[in-house]
């Protein structure tokens, strides 16, 4: 496989979150319909409070350190810089798993659960059901996204997931995990394809 | 295989007729399955619009910052009305930044919109589509199949700007496979083939434009 992944920290430009802010600072609300507060959406009242918190207080640097703790790559495959935070577990040879977020999630969804299952003893597990953890954002989501690129339907996502884990991370075998419909039985169509 | 990890699974179906005698299992799956509001479960719904369009929705900042995507954390979540008893406020805050600072959020609808258009929602027609036949169903098989035809969702180089272009290409789905997923014979059931080829024939008539859905899609982002 010629190509070679590159190690990525997440640094967003502070424009970008004073650019943020300006808009939080001048959001406009829509009136509360009638009725339950959630019935037609997200509860007006909810979001005011939510964005203020957001404006004042949320701590975007936070969490992009939370993120930037875990060894994180890029790799270009399928015509995007794929990128993937990848946990490796070395002894005993654990399996290898690789997880995905859906619609509305992000790569932020698995920073608790990573170290769970990558350091079991820690949290008083078994340290040999260690797994090694890759947890891609998936082609056109979050940091595997970049403006123009071309689209993917749910087969060439599970062709791309099958392709970091075995060309590129040269894993045979491994266990994946999406939060979604399909991508779970598409990367082991995808894979069969491959060792077959 | 080591294990299956398994969740929203609402495959089955939600006929009651399809359980005469139900246990008390099945009659609390009819309950719940049954009270789930398709508007609620925006899944199926709005990422099947046209994904540019859709984006738009969760981008008016300025007058809905982020609602959309809050709404579905409360909506997807076992939170019973709390979302923030389920996900942390920054959790969710770092989430829909993400989405605002990388701009992915129309990318990220593509996949449902693509299998909106091209592949209906639905199951497959055996569970063995999803699982690698067994050792003992591939013997019985007394001849090899011929190379099954994989329904592919549209997939578009970065400047095409016709999505129906790109559906009309999958009148000869070969078009839009790449040489190194070409399948190997074998690795899919018939009948799954067939109804995936079946899916893809009903490609035009799946799709969620229709004049009266979109003016009612205009008409709810800017209310």
């Amino acid at each position: 496989m010629t190509v070679k992944p590159t190690p990525f920290t997440l640094r967003v430009p502070d424009t970008d979150i004073a650019d943020l802010r300006d808009r939080l600072a001048r959001a406009r609300f829509p009136d509360q319909a009638p009725g339950d507060p959630w019935a037609y959406g997200t509860d007006v009242a909810y979001l005011r409070e939510l964005t203020e918190y957001w404006r004042d207080h949320f701590d975007w640097r936070a969490a992009e350190a939370a993120l930037n703790a875990f060894p994180q790559f890029r790799v270009p495959l399928d015509g995007v810089d794929l990128h993937y935070p990848a946990c490796a577990r070395r002894r005993p040879r654990p399996h290898a798993v690789a997880v995905a977020a859906r619609l509305a999630g992000s790569v932020f969804e698995f920073l608790e659960f990573i170290p769970r299952l990558t350091d079991p003893a820690h949290f008083g597990g078994d340290a040999r059901d260690a797994f090694t953890v890759v947890a891609p954002s998936l082609p056109g989501y979050g940091l595997s996204f970049r403006p123009g690129q071309r689209r993917f339907g749910v087969p060439e996502i599970a062709d791309c997931v099958a392709a970091l884990m075995h060309d590129v991370l040269g894993y045979d075998r491994f266990g994946a995990q999406g939060g979604d419909w399909e991508l779970r039985s598409q990367v082991g169509s995808a894979m069969r394809m491959r060792i077959a | 295989m080591i294990g299956i990890h398994i969740n929203l699974m609402m495959a089955a179906s939600r006929d009651p007729s399809s359980f005469p005698n139900p246990s008390e299992e099945e009659r609390q799956y009819l309950s719940e399955t049954c009270a789930l509001d398709p508007r609620r479960d925006r899944l199926s719904m709005d990422p099947g619009h046209p994904p540019t369009d859709t984006c738009f929705r969760p981008y008016g900042f300025t007058r809905r910052p982020g609602r959309w995507i809050v709404e579905k954390f409360r909506a997807w979540s076992d939170c019973d009305g709390d979302v923030e008893s389920a996900i942390s406020r920054d959790h969710m805050l770092a989430d829909i930044s993400l989405y605002w600072f990388t701009g992915a959020i129309g990318s990220s609808f593509w996949p449902y919109y693509a299998a909106c258009t091209v592949r209906r929602f639905c199951p497959p027609a055996t569970p063995s589509r999803c699982l690698p036949a067994t050792r003992s169903s591939r013997a019985k098989s007394s001849s090899r199949r011929a190379p099954p035809q994989r329904a592919c969702s549209p997939t578009f180089a970065a400047g095409a700007s016709c999505p129906r272009a790109g559906i009309s290409q999958h009148s000869n789905s070969r078009n839009c496979l790449r040489a190194k997923c070409a399948p190997s014979s074998g690795n899919y059931d018939d009948a799954a083939s067939q109804q995936d080829a079946a899916a893809a024939s009903t490609v035009m008539r799946s799709e969620f434009s229709e004049p009266a859905q979109i003016v009612g899609h205009v008409a709810e982002f800017f209310q």
